[in-house]
């Protein structure tokens, strides 16, 4: 054999050992961590159980190793998943006294970003006030991720100085991150819901002011209603749907009109007369019968279909158009009337 | 009284189990739906607390299969679940579950609820 030969297979032979090497050790740490974390945990969860049932708690003191401090965030933020009122507050306090809070703010400032991340994250769970400086910097973070998750984690805290610039971080990634940027909102619905106001305004990106619309449709804000109204004489056709299916949720009376004017204005895109129709049948206001009657005659198969639903939902009134599509001539409308009224 | 606790995730249980030791019952726990129903057919039970979504048998099984047998038809049963959609409530309430609690949750409501269900259904004097 020539030595050129023997050397290459001796050296892929001593690479094959290294990685086998290194394979068994890192498995060997890993599941060392694993037995030391089996029984750490049983004392962190006691810990937590204890402070949580207790009227009156001592202060909790910072875990002594790394391991501990690791796993009590690990089992903290389990729990805090799970809870919901005073006992979710109380787990945030035991938190912010072992010091856990303050090392999460640290680390939104480690060199690596998935460290910065993941801290981010962990405040979004932990909702503490200490925490709004830190992650008001977080917003101008280089990574796209760790802005995003700051504004949601601020979001969830709901203090009203950072809004404006948690909009501003939704608005800029609406377009590229819509799920993260609705989380953003939706958040901001459930804490700070006046402040939805803002995302909707027109200086906002188009895809904003639609995630925005929705949300508030979503969350049923009956006191953005007048702003939803507006939005229907936006000539974004996107918007105008999307306002007109959140006045249908919250079920405002006075879009009414509004709502039937969309279903005469023939420029408008075939979803946005879907929507409105949708929302007259979730409002239910009898005047809307004449309209809706028309639209069950329509050639598109998807407004007809909506419109009858939308009947079904109209009382006696709209049940009379019904009969009368199902003795008429048009097979569609028929069809359309006879499974509305199964 | 001795109190069932039936739930996959060992924090949820820990939660609940301390709530309830610490407001004076006894606790035992079951980690999927096949142990609890083990558990609740073998035991003297109070009180049922169980989680909707649990391998093996989930919470809606579990409690038919209970209200199927004399012993435990009338046992007091909590469910708990992530989802608190009204199909899923009413699908709770329609096999004879007390209270339907959706997560997240307060332990302490949990306990007070349980408190009331048992008062009601305590043999009068």
């Amino acid at each position: 054999m020539n030595s050129g030969l023997l050397w290459a297979t001796t050296g892929l032979a001593a690479l094959a050992l290294l990685l086998v090497t290194m394979i068994v050790v890192m498995r060997a740490f890993a599941d060392r961590r694993l037995r030391r974390d089996a029984k750490l945990r049983p004392e962190i969860e006691l810990r937590i159980v204890e402070h949580l049932a207790l009227d009156d708690p001592e202060p909790s003191d910072r875990p002594q190793s790394r391991a501990a401090r690791r796993l009590l965030l690990l089992v903290a933020l389990e729990a805090l998943g799970e809870l919901r009122g005073a006992e979710r507050q109380r787990v945030t306090e035991l938190l912010e006294q072992a010091g856990t809070v303050a090392d999460l703010k640290s680390r939104l400032l480690s060199w690596r970003w998935k460290r910065r991340l993941e801290a981010a994250e962990a405040l979004v769970e932990v909702r503490s006030q200490g925490t709004v400086d830190a992650l008001v910097a977080g917003l101008f973070d280089r990574k796209q991720s760790v802005r995003l998750t700051c504004a949601g984690a601020l979001a969830e805290l709901g203090d009203q100085g950072p809004i404006p610039a948690v909009i501003a971080v939704a608005d800029e990634e609406a377009a590229e991150q819509p799920g993260a940027a609705a989380a953003i909102l939706l958040a901001l619905g459930r804490r700070a819901r006046l402040s939805l106001s803002t995302a909707l305004e027109p200086g906002h990106s188009p895809e904003l002011r639609r995630l925005a619309a929705a949300v508030i449709g979503e969350l049923h804000i009956s006191d953005h209603a007048e702003l939803l109204l507006e939005s229907l004489d936006s000539p974004d056709d996107e918007l105008v749907a999307r306002g007109a299916r959140g006045l249908g949720a919250i079920g405002d009376v006075d879009a009414v009109q509004r709502l039937l004017g969309l279903l005469d204005e023939p420029d408008r895109a075939w979803f946005v007369r879907l929507a409105s129709i949708g929302a007259l049948g979730q409002i239910g206001d009898s005047s809307a019968v004449k309209a809706l009657e028309r639209e069950l005659y329509s050639d598109n198969w998807y407004l007809a279909e909506k419109s009858a639903a939308a009947l079904r939902q109209l009382g006696a009134a709209g049940q009379t158009a019904l009969n009368g599509a199902l003795g008429s001539q048009n097979l569609e409308a028929r069809g359309h009337a006879a499974v509305a009224m199964q | 009284m001795k109190i069932l606790v039936a739930d996959d995730a060992r924090t949820v249980r820990r939660l609940v189990s301390s709530r309830l030791i610490a407001d004076g019952y006894e606790v035992i726990e079951a980690e999927d739906g096949e142990q609890a129903l083990g558990l609740a057919r073998s035991e003297q039970l109070a009180a049922v607390v169980l989680d909707k979504v649990m391998p093996k048998i989930d919470g809606f099984e579990v409690v038919r299969q209970l209200r199927q047998q004399d012993a435990t038809r009338d046992l007091p049963i909590i469910m708990l679940t992530e989802r608190s959609g009204e199909d899923d409530v009413l699908g709770g309430l329609g096999l004879g579950v007390e209270a339907y609690m959706p997560k997240p949750f307060s332990p302490r409501e949990l306990s007070a609820r349980l408190q009331r269900i048992l008062a009601k259904s305590a043999p009068s004097l």
